[in-house]
C-alpha cells in the first residue's frame, strides 16, 4: 500500500515525497496500488470544491431552510402590503401566498424551459446543468415572490453560458429570447452573489462517462453497455429537476442512475462494478428511491404552472416592485 | 420600509465594510490593484478591482475565469482569493498580498542567483501549476510577472484571468492566450485543441530566463516568435512532431539546425539541460508534464533547492535603507558561518553553478 502525499516541507527537500511501505515489485500490485492512488486523489481533490464544502445539505435542512425563507417573505409582504393599503386589514380578499411546495412547481417549470432553450442551441448538457443549478442554489435563500424566476432562469442562463465558455452577447442573447438586457444585466449581481461567487459546478455526467469507460473495458455486450450508458444519461437528466444535486456527490449519483439503468436493461451491474462496495450500497439505493418516487421527476400540468403564476402576481412585495410606490 | 431580506446582498455589505483600499500597487489590463487592509483582523491584504461598468455584457469573462478558478483551488502556491464583493459598478477580488513578482528579482541586476534559488523557485511553479492541471485548470498566462512572491520567499501562481478549465479534450479553444514570449509553438501554429504543454512551454520559457537571467525567446511579433523559437531550438521536422504540418496557421520555415543547448547555458548542468530540453519538446504530446518533472531527478540532485528565508528577495525600499542594509551584508560577509555571510560567499564562488 502506497501513497503519495502533498510535501509540505517549504525547503523543498523533495519535491513530491512517496513513500512506499512495502517493497511490492509485483507488477500486477503496482498497478492496483496506483489506481487506489488515483481514486483517493480525485477524491481527495472533490472534497477541496466549493460544491463539496458550501453546497452539501441534507434533506431536512434543505425543508427547514426553504420553509424559513417562504415564511420570513410572507410576513415581510404581508407588512409592505399593508403599508402601502395604509392597514393591514385592507389585504386584498383572494391573497393566497405560495407554498414552498407551489414554489417548487414553479421552479421544476422553469427548469425544464432551460432545457430547452439549450438544446435548442445545442449547448452540452453539462452547461444546462450548471444553469439550472444556479438557480437551485439562488432559490435556497430567495422565493419566487421576490424575485420571479423568468428573469431569474435568464440570469443563469446567460451566466451560465460565460461559465461554462459558450459565451453569447447580450443582444444575442436577449433577442432570442424576446427580453430586455436590463432584466438580465440587472440581476447578475444578485445572482452572482447568491452563488457566493461559486460558480464551478460539478455534474454527474463526466463521472458517468468514465464509469461507461470502466465498464467497457469488461464487458461482452458492447451493445447492451451503449444503452444502459445512454439510460442512464437521461436519468442524470431526471436528476437536475430533484434535490440530489445538494445531497450527494456527483460520482454516487452517476453510479445509481448506471445502476437502475442496468436494472432495466437486464445488465449484470454488480460484477462489472465489483470494486465500488458495499458501503455504497445504502447511498445508491436512496438515490434510486429519489428518483423513482420524487413528484419532481415529472413535468407539472401546464394548467397548474399558470395557476400559481396568476397567485404570484397578487402576492408579490411592493417593496421590490418598481410601479409600486414604496 | 422593506427591510433587505436578501441574505448575499447582507453579506456582500458586511464585507465591503470590512475592507479598506490605501494604495494603488499595480495596474493590468482590466484591473486595478490595490495594497488594502481587513479592519477586522488588521490583516493586509491585495485588493483587485475590476471595472464592470466597461462591459455591455455584464460581468466579464476575464472576471469570471479568475473567480472561477481561484475558488477552486487551494494550494501553497497558488494565491489564495479570501474574498469577493461587489461595490457601485466594481467586483473586487480581496487576494493575499504579495511583495514582489519574479519579473522584478529576474530584472534586480544586483542579485546574483545560485542554483538552488533557480531550482526552488521551479519547485514552486511546477507545484502550483501541478495542482491547476490536476484540477483540470490550464493557467494559459504563464510568465514571471505572474508568479508572484511572499515576504517570507513562498512563490505563488496569479493572474488567472485567462484560466479555464479542460475537462473535456474535444472542445475548441482559443489560440490567443499566453503572452508571445511564452507562448507554445502549437499556440502560434492556431491550434484550437492544445492541453497542459502549453504551460509547460512557458514554464519551460522560465526556467531559461532564470539561467540567463535574459528573455529567452524574445520575440517581436508572432511570425518573429517562431523564427526566434527555431534559431534556438532548431526547426521541427514532421518526424519531430507528427500533426505540426496540419496545424491550421502552419507556414514553412527555413530549416535551421538544433544546436544543443549546453552551447547557451554554458553553467547549468547536464540534469538542469535535460529538464529544461524536456519543457521545450516541440511535440505538445512529447513534453513533460508537470507531475512528471516534479520527479525529475533535477530536483533530487545537489545542489539542494535554497531554503525559502535564504530566496533572494526583491524589496521595494527607501535608498537609505538599500544602503544600510548593503553596509550589513558587507560586514556579514566577515562572518561566514551566519546564513547571510555563506550566502555572500557563495554568491562569490562560481564553482557552484553546476
Ligand atoms: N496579490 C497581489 N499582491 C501584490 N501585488 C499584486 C497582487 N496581484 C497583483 N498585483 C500587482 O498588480 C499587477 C496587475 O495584476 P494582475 O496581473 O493580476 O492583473 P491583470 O489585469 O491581469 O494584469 P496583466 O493583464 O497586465 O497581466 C501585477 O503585475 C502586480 O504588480
Ligand atoms: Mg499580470
Amino acid at each position: 500500500m502506497s501513497t503519495v502525499v502533498e510535501n509540505k516541507d517549504t525547503n523543498g527537500a523533495a519535491p513530491l515525497t512517496t513513500t512506499s511501505g512495502s517493497s511490492s515489485s509485483d507488477q500486477a500490485e503496482n498497478a492496483k496500488a496506483e489506481g487506489q492512488l488515483k481514486e483517493v486523489q480525485l477524491k481527495q481533490l472533490y472534497e477541496q470544491s466549493t460544491q463539496y464544502n458550501h453546497w452539501r445539505y441534507t434533506q431536512a435542512a434543505l425543508d427547514n431552510l426553504r420553509n424559513k425563507v417562504n415564511q420570513e417573505a410572507i410576513a415581510c409582504i404581508k407588512q409592505n402590503i399593508g403599508e402601502e393599503r395604509l392597514s393591514v386589514d385592507g389585504l386584498p380578499k383572494d391573497l393566497s401566498f405560495l407554498k414552498v411546495e407551489e414554489e417548487l412547481a414553479l421552479l421544476g417549470f422553469y427548469e425544464r424551459k432551460i432545457v430547452q432553450i439549450f438544446q435548442h442551441w445545442k449547448l452540452p448538457s453539462h452547461t444546462t446543468a450548471t444553469a439550472i443549478v444556479y438557480m437551485k442554489r439562488f432559490y435556497l435563500e430567495n422565493t419566487v415572490m421576490d424575485y420571479h424566476p423568468k428573469d431569474v432562469m435568464m440570469t443563469c442562463m446567460f451566466l451560465a453560458r460565460k461559465t461554462e465558455n459558450v459565451l453569447m452577447n447580450i443582444e444575442d442573447f436577449t433577442k432570442a429570447l424576446k427580453a430586455l438586457p436590463s432584466a438580465i444585466l440587472n440581476l447578475e449581481f444578485l445572482v452572482c452573489k447568491n452563488l457566493r461567487f461559486h460558480f464551478t459546478v460539478h455534474h454527474p455526467y463526466r463521472p458517468c462517462l468514465g464509469f461507461f469507460y470502466d465498464m467497457q473495458a469488461v464487458t461482452d455486450n458492447m451493445e447492451r453497455l451503449q444503452r444502459v450508458y445512454e439510460a442512464a444519461l437521461k436519468l442524470i437528466d431526471t436528476s437536475l429537476h430533484t434535490d440530489l444535486c445538494f445531497l450527494y456527490q456527483p460520482s454516487q449519483i452517476a453510479l445509481a442512475a448506471l445502476r437502475i439503468a442496468c436494472q432495466d436493461e437486464s445488465y449484470d451491474f454488480e460484477s462489472t462494478t465489483q470494486k465500488y462496495n458495499q458501503t455504497l450500497l445504502p447511498i445508491l439505493e436512496s438515490i434510486e428511491n429519489v428518483l423513482k418516487t420524487d413528484p419532481r421527476c415529472v413535468e407539472v400540468d401546464r394548467s397548474v404552472v399558470q395557476e400559481i403564476d396568476r397567485r404570484l402576481k397578487t402576492c408579490k412585495d411592493p417593496a421590490k416592485n418598481p410601479e409600486s410606490l414604496m | 420600509m422593506a427591510s433587505i431580506r436578501n441574505h448575499a446582498e447582507q453579506h456582500n455589505a458586511d464585507i465591503y465594510r470590512d475592507y479598506k483600499k490605501d494604495k494603488k500597487v499595480g495596474e493590468g489590463a482590466y484591473a486595478v490593484v490595490y495594497v488594502g487592509r481587513q479592519l477586522s483582523t488588521k490583516k493586509v491584504v491585495a485588493i483587485k478591482k475590476i471595472k464592470i461598468g466597461q462591459f455591455k455584457d455584464g460581468l466579464d469573462m476575464s472576471a469570471i475565469r479568475e473567480v472561477k478558478t481561484l475558488q477552486e483551488l487551494r494550494h501553497p502556491n497558488v494565491i489564495e482569493l479570501m474574498e469577493v464583493y461587489f461595490h457601485k459598478t466594481n467586483l473586487n477580488l480581496v487576494l493575499e498580498f504579495l511583495e514582489s513578482d519574479l519579473e522584478m528579482i529576474i530584472k534586480d541586476k544586483s542579485i546574483v542567483f545560485m542554483p538552488g534559488d533557480v531550482k526552488h523557485w521551479m519547485l514552486m511553479t511546477l507545484r502550483g501549476l501541478d495542482h491547476c492541471h490536476r484540477n483540470w485548470i490550464l493557467h494559459r498566462d504563464m510568465k514571471p510577472n505572474n508568479l508572484l512572491l511572499g515576504r517570507d520567499g513562498q512563490l505563488k501562481l496569479a493572474d488567472f484571468g485567462l484560466a479555464r478549465d479542460f475537462g473535456d479534450r474535444n472542445r475548441q479553444l482559443t489560440a490567443q492566450v499566453v503572452t508571445r514570449w511564452y507562448r507554445a509553438p502549437e499556440l502560434l501554429f492556431g491550434a484550437r485543441e492544445y492541453g497542459y504543454g502549453v504551460d509547460i512551454w512557458a514554464i519551460g520559457c522560465i526556467f531559461a530566463e532564470l539561467l540567463l537571467r535574459n528573455p529567452y525567446l524574445p520575440g517581436n511579433t508572432d511570425m518573429d516568435q517562431l523564427d526566434t523559437m527555431f534559431r534556438a531550438l532548431g526547426t521541427p521536422t514532421e518526424a519531430d512532431w507528427p500533426g505540426m504540418e496540419s496545424l491550421p496557421n502552419y507556414i514553412k520555415f527555413k530549416q535551421y539546425p538544433k544546436t544543443p543547448l549546453r552551447l547557451l547555458f554554458t553553467a547549468a548542468g547536464a540534469d538542469t539541460l535535460e529538464l529544461l530540453e524536456s519543457m521545450l519538446i516541440y511535440d505538445p504530446n512529447r513534453r513533460i508534464s508537470a507531475r512528471e518533472a516534479l520527479l525529475h531527478p533535477y530536483f533530487f540532485n545537489k545542489p539542494r533547492p535554497t531554503p525559502l528565508e535564504n530566496l533572494p528577495k526583491h524589496v521595494r525600499e527607501t535608498p537609505e535603507a538599500a544602503k544600510l542594509k548593503r553596509k550589513a551584508e558587507a560586514l556579514d560577509a566577515y562572518d561566514l558561518t551566519s546564513e547571510d555571510g555563506k550566502r555572500l560567499a557563495r554568491r562569490l564562488d562560481f564553482t557552484g553553478m553546476s
